[in-house]
């Protein structure tokens, strides 16, 4: 579906991405996850076409994206932006919406508009005006926008950063969903939970360069990795690491795994 | 340090009212940790702790607020400002300066003090936060937590007895997070009243009391432990606890332990790791 | 890396001149650009001005003329439109259809030209040699209320931060599918409403925020003191005494119809 290959991109500041390559299959949930300044945002760039490579590929479907445009390239993967407050300006939920559609000139755009709406569980709030909507509604709003083009691959950076427990809960569910449609699901973010309750599969990142790609809990459970990454694992991981169940980042897990050990 | 007494507010043309009959105390040196879900009320809360709320944005005000047992009604908001000093969520907003000196000098300079002290004041105010490279930094080339550390510094320098911290880490990523509330805990440590508000619990674990707001009213006022005992409720008022209280709280319902624990240090004593580690 | 301030850390006379004199020294050669209009005179003072900030102020020749370089067509537009529709007065030396080319409208253009380049030298003497905070601090010192003096200096910090929103804004709605560079040009000015309707209305809550931040510093309180002060050295008074001298000497001249030429 997504291939990279030996991706090169350097700032004027200097920070380099050295050597990118992997692949995306379809129907895939990929974290990618390293500390602020590891190259995460710059390579998302990359791919939907906001930067463009010094050196190396990208395949979409098999073609090389160097050759489309940012719109062109937004048809297949969509990217939604940490800060919802950065791209909301229209007068309505709807209108807001039907932005992406209009400039890629799709048909049917109120259908598809109000389709995406549903899924979201902002239908009955089509009609105002999205500076009233709360943060979490933005979120989903933010969401709902770059859904309506329909793209396979959607990548989500920190999308629950900033948001309570019930909002959170409300958009992890709309992105099961999203899953269980056979989209493909990239997720940028620092929330391990999230992460291992969404992706099976883990891309670490550290100064550009990928370190690791594997499943989530070989990944987290090479003790050298996380040295390197220098990243901070969560209480309960360090306590089920310490108490022998390897990473678990689950407390429910983590109890019916303590409960089949001591029952 | 910190008193309400039946505080309630609401904003102009507002039937209903952001916050409802809060009484709470903090004392000199403690450690107060907020939260709630969002619209509970928590910045609103912050706000009328240094009077901007109602002195700059207006709204109904009923209730008395302390401040160091003097009523701040009474009071510019730059005199409560001396003695208690606010930290919001955006750090882009309150540095507003052109490099770090000046923003950590700004708060001194209203408070008309002499130039060698504040001087002396800013080393002083960046090596607690641990900034003393970034002295003649930029603001706007910093990293959100960089940013962070220097707006508390800033507001060091005007040598304040209360910290008030409203969401200070909601943008920032776990290392910054981490650090930002080391210096806060350095801070309570040296005698500094401190004040967190947090939509996530994990940091405020370690306060000596927690509040927890939901529509506006106090929920649940006590220490931590006694707080994230009732897990189950914090949940379905839509506040998250610690995973690892999460997990305690499991074991407490299974009847593995006689109570929660909030650390790892703590499960380890609780769940007599020793004995385990050597069965493993 | 976009550059937001002109000033040159170097060390160097100009540089370590009180902003106070440069400021005066600025308004002076303004002044002086203005009342003469003979080109070898105006010529003179764009050349002197040169090799005067090469010597005091340490910058390159090479920099300064890149810093011009942008003013260029704006010059050559001015020049063009002296030579087109200066004064009737002086010998057509050349002549296409209608338009008459005058020799004394050559020189006025050759004038004019010389002028705004030598206008805009003298601010740059301050601008490049002087840091922005000095410059603030100057202003205040020389009785322009502190308050005004603060929102000049918070509009100058908030400029970078602003235009990398705005790059966060253009990269969001480009996700969105919107192309810039397409259609006509009112289309392409419509295009700009998602990037400045999100700008103005986070400039808006950044500026309500600032509000309470500043106030949360104790401002407003009677009888604050000054971190940073300047204080004239003697050579700054020497410079100022130089300035006056230079400055009534070309008053004079030009009362005395020296550099003038009656058009």
């Amino acid at each position: 579906m997504l291939r990279i290959e030996n991706l090169c991109y350097e700032y004027e500041s200097g920070f380099k991405l050295k050597n990118i390559s992997f692949e995306v299959r379809e129907g895939e949930s990929i974290a990618i996850i390293g500390e602020n300044g590891s190259g995460k945002t710059t390579l998302v760039k990359n791919l939907i076409g906001l930067l463009r490579p010094d050196s190396g590929k990208i395949f979409l479907n098999g073609e090389d994206t160097s050759k489309m445009s940012v719109a062109e390239i937004a048809r297949t993967i969509g990217f939604v932006f940490q800060n919802p407050d950065n791209q909301i300006f229209a007068s309505s939920v709807k209108e807001e919406v039907s932005f992406g559609p209009k400039n890629l000139g799709m048909d049917n755009i109120e259908e598809k508009v109000n389709d995406v709406l549903k899924k979201t569980d902002l239908f009955k709030y089509r009609d105002k005006h999205p500076f009233k909507l709360s943060g979490g509604e933005k979120q989903r709003l933010a969401l709902a926008s770059i859904l309506v083009m329909n793209p396979k691959i959607l990548i989500l950076d920190e999308p629950t950063s900033g948001l309570d427990l019930k909002n959170a809960v409300k958009l992890m569910k709309i992105v099961k969903n999203l899953q269980k449609e056979g989209k493909t699901i990239i997720l940028i973010t620092h929330d391990m939970q999230l992460v291992s309750d969404l992706c099976e599969r883990v891309i670490l990142m550290k100064s550009g360069e990928i370190i690791a790609d594997g499943k989530i809990k070989e990944v987290f459970n090479r003790e050298s990795l996380l040295e390197k990454t220098k990243i901070e694992l969560p209480e309960i991981a360090k306590l089920s690491k310490i108490l022998g169940f390897g990473i678990i980042f689950d407390p429910k897990e983590l109890y019916e795994k303590w409960r089949s050990l001591n029952d | 340090m910190i008193e309400f007494e039946e505080v309630s507010f609401r904003y102009p043309g507002n039937r209903d009212h952001v916050l409802r009959d809060i009484t709470f105390h903090v004392k000199k040196g403690e450690f107060l940790g907020i939260s709630g879900p969002s619209g509970s009320g928590k910045s609103t809360l912050c706000l009328m702790m240094n009077g901007i709320i109602p002195k700059t944005i207006e709204g109904e005000l009923s209730g008395e607020i302390y401040i160091d047992g003097e009523n701040i009604k009474e009071k510019e908001v730059y005199e409560v400002s001396e003695k208690l000093g606010l930290i919001l969520q955006n750090p882009e907003s309150q540095l507003f300066s052109m490099t770090v000196e000046e923003e950590l000098a700004f708060g001194p300079e209203n408070l008309g003090i002499k130039r060698e002290e504040i001087e002396e004041r800013i080393s002083w105010a960046l090596e607690l936060v641990g900034m003393e490279k970034f002295r003649d930094a930029f603001p706007h080339q910093l990293s959100g937590g960089e940013k962070q550390k220097i707006a508390i510094a800033s507001l060091l320098t005007m040598k304040p007895e209360i910290l008030v911290l409203d969401e200070p880490t909601s943008n920032l990523d776990p290392k910054s997070r981490i650090e930002i509330f080391k210096i806060v805990k350095k801070l309570n440590k040296k005698g500094m009243t401190v004040v967190v508000v947090e939509h996530e619990t994990d940091f405020i674990s370690s306060a000596d009391k927690i509040l927890i707001l939901n529509d506006g009213k106090i929920v649940k006022y006590g220490t931590p432990r006694e707080v994230f005992r009732e897990a189950d409720y914090l949940k379905h008022v839509g506040i998250r606890v610690p995973e690892i209280v999460e997990f305690s709280n499991y074991l407490l319902k299974g009847g593995y332990v006689d109570d929660i624990f909030l650390s790892v240090s703590e499960a380890l004593e609780v769940l007599n790791v020793k004995d385990r580690e050597s069965m493993l | 890396m976009i550059r937001y301030t002109m000033y040159i850390r170097k060390k160097s006379v100009l540089h370590s001149t009180d902003p106070r004199v440069k400021i005066i020294l600025s308004l002076f050669l303004f002044t002086i650009c203005i009342i003469f209009n003979d080109p070898l005179y105006i010529g003179s003072i764009f050349f002197s001005l040169l090799i005067f900030l090469r010597i005091s102020g340490k910058i390159e020749i090479k920099k300064i003329l890149s810093f011009l370089k942008p003013m260029l067509p704006f010059v050559i537009m001015i020049m063009l439109l002296w030579i087109i529709l200066g004064s009737d007065k002086g010998n057509i030396i050349y002549q296409i259809w209608k338009l008459k080319i005058r020799d004394l409208n050559i020189k006025m253009a050759v004038a004019m030209g010389f002028r705004v380049l030598a206008m805009i030298l003298s601010t740059f003497l301050l601008l490049i040699t002087t840091e922005q905070r000095d410059l603030v601090l100057a202003l205040v010192k020389m009785k322009l209320p502190y308050e005004y003096g603060l929102t000049i200096a918070i509009a100058l910090r908030y400029v970078p931060t602003l235009a990398s929103l705005a790059v966060s804004i253009t990269d969001a709605q480009k996700a969105r599918g919107l192309e810039l560079e397409k259609g006509n040009i009112i289309e392409k000015v419509k295009k700009y409403i998602p990037i400045l309707v999100p700008l103005i209305v986070k400039s808006i809550k950044l500026a309500q925020e600032l509000a309470i931040a500043i106030e949360t510093r104790a401002f407003g309180k009677p009888n604050r003191t000054f971190y940073r002060d300047l204080k004239f050295k003697f050579r700054d008074i020497m410079f100022l005494f130089a300035a006056i001298v230079f400055f009534s000497l070309c008053i004079y001249l030009r009362i005395k119809g020296y550099g003038y030429l009656n058009i």
